[in-house]
Order: structure tokens, then sequence, then C-alpha cells
């Protein structure tokens, strides 16, 4: 017990730590209570159980570090393919690469045919992980071109081991 | 340290600064749980069932926190539940680094962004570091808490 200045006596003051478990508890009531609620209300709803299914994810073609592809990249043998479909944060890529993209595929691939050959070496990049890359290496295997490699880090890797960017211009198809 | 801590202002620049990124790195979150539930896969050290509720709950944690944080009601607990989070992360990002995932953070957004990196590694352990005034402070600055 403290004494106060008029004499009136009152609890001691809680430990700060404990203050802070019981706030926490607190807010993360109140978090569940606000994450259960939206979940309840806005659409589309996740799953509250994950299908392993939809995460697993066989890599199609052999991963390629960012300085071996920057090796490649001053030599000029390879060519490189930008996987990344359009976007507000798609705006550079390395310099002279084509865009194949998940979504328009045939087209984006049919736009190449003329410049790109089954004996060309590709090297296929996405935004941070393989995800994109992956799917667009294993439909370009399937269609004939078999030298393809995935940039490990994506462009943003690629980036920031200080790799060339250019604007990336709009791609041939729509 | 103890003079420090008692400093109304360093509490409150701390409380600004940590409460303000929880609640931008809360926003893509929010919007996109299926994507975030995948940056979460990628690190490859949460279980399938414990994925999609995470993916659901993380982000309403760093914002309710971060709001708490920022006008200053019940800010020791919505510092303790910063710094937990943070240090929670900074294992997931040690994990990786350590294993050479080679993944995206998910920190801000889920859509690509960031690489895992050392550069994470520190940026996260000064953000705990600002955790400890709003979480030891005898006042946390201007706010709604009685301790301001």
């Amino acid at each position: 017990m403290a004494r106060t200045w008029s004499g009136a006596t009152s609890l001691p003051a809680r430990p700060p730590l404990a203050t802070a478990v019981r706030q926490l508890l607190l807010l993360l009531a109140l978090s569940a209570v606000l994450a259960a609620g939206r979940w309840a209300v806005v659409g589309p709803r996740l799953p509250l159980r994950a299908d392993p299914a939809d995460y697993e994810v066989e890599l199609s073609a052999p991963t390629l570090e960012v300085p071996l592809a920057r090796r490649y990249y001053d030599e000029g043998i390879h060519l490189f393919i930008d996987t990344r479909e359009e976007g507000p944060g798609v705006v550079d890529t390395v310099p002279g690469a084509f865009v194949v993209r998940p979504d328009l595929f045939d087209d984006d691939l049919l736009a190449l045919l003329d410049i790109v050959s089954p004996d060309d070496r590709l090297i296929l990049f996405g935004d941070g992980n393989l995800a994109l890359a992956n799917n667009v290496a294993a439909r370009l295997v399937q269609r004939g071109y078999p030298n393809v490699e995935l940039l490990k880090g994506g462009l943003a890797a690629w980036r920031e081991a200080g790799g060339p960017v250019s604007p990336r211009t709009p791609a041939v198809a729509p | 340290m103890k003079r420090w801590l008692s400093m109304r202002w360093l509490s409150l620049v701390c409380r600004l600064v940590v409460g303000g990124v929880f609640i931008w790195a809360s926003l893509d979150k929010l919007a996109h749980p299926a994507e975030f539930a995948k940056a979460i896969h990628h690190y490859r050290i949460a279980p399938y069932a414990l994925l999609h509720p995470a993916a659901l709950l993380l982000p309403m944690v760093e914002a309710v926190a971060g709001v708490a944080l920022v006008i200053g009601w019940q800010r020791r607990g919505a510092a303790l539940a910063c710094a937990g989070m943070l240090l929670v992360f900074l294992v997931a990002i040690g994990s990786a680094l350590v294993r050479g995932l080679d993944i995206s953070c998910g920190c801000f957004n889920t859509d690509g962004g960031h690489a895992v990196g050392l550069d994470l590694f520190w940026r996260d352990l000064l953000l705990l570091i600002a955790c400890l005034p709003p979480l030891l402070a005898a006042r946390g600055g201007f706010g709604l808490d009685r301790d301001r």
C-alpha cells in the first residue's frame, strides 16, 4: 500500500508487464471478434482449412541464381522472359525481356513465334517467388521449349543485385 | 535507460512509427487473405491447419494493435502485441535465410513484393526495439490512455 500526499492510502501500481498482458488479451479478443465478423460477412470466404493441393507446386524447370543470370545476360546468349501479369507495380523489367503471361500464354507465345525458337535458352522470371514463372515454364516445356530456367527471386532479386532494368513496354498481345 | 524510457515524446514517436507500419502492413493482407495465406506458406513453417486461420487473424491483430498504438489506447498491450508479432516475423525470416528459401516476404504486399533478406531482418529488429518505450514507459505520450 502506498501513501499519498493527503494521507490516504492507494493500491500499489500494477507492474507494466502485467498491465501489458491484460491489455494484450483484450486486444487479441477484439481482433478475433473482428476477424470472425469480417470472415462471416465479407466474401469470398477463405475456407478455414487449407487444402494442401492448392499450395504444393512442383517446379517444372531448374532454378538459376541471380549472379549466373547476370553473367548470361552480359554474354547475350539467353533470352529473358517476363511472366508477370499487368498490374500497377509492373513498370520495369530486364532490358530486352519478352513478356509471356500465364493468363495470356497462347497469345503472348504466338507473338514470339518468329523470335523465340525451341533451341533458345530461356530464363523466366516473375515477381519475387517462383509461382508465375513456374506456371509458364511448365507450359513452355510442353510446347517444345526444353531449355528453360527459373530466375530465383525474380525481378526483385535481380534489381536488388544491381541488375539493369528498363521500362516494360506493353506486351504484344492484348 | 530508465530516463530514456520515461520520455513521453520518445514513446509517442515510437508508437506512431510502429503503429503506422503495422496499419500499413495490414491493409493489403486484409484485402487479400488468400494471397497472404500463400505468402505464409512460402515460409514452410506453418502447418496447413493453421494456414488460413493465421491468414485471417494476423492482419486483423496487426490492424487493431497498430490503431491502438497510434491513438494511445491500451498502448502497453498493443506494444506487446506488435513486439510478439515482430519476434515471430524475425524467427520466420531468420529460418528462411538459414534454409536459403527464395521467397517474397509478404510484409506489405501479398502480390510479390520484397524478397526475404537480411535487410528485412534488421528492419524488424529495429521495429522490435521501437516497441520498448511504449511497452515500458511510465507515461505513453498523448493518447486515450489515462497514464499519458
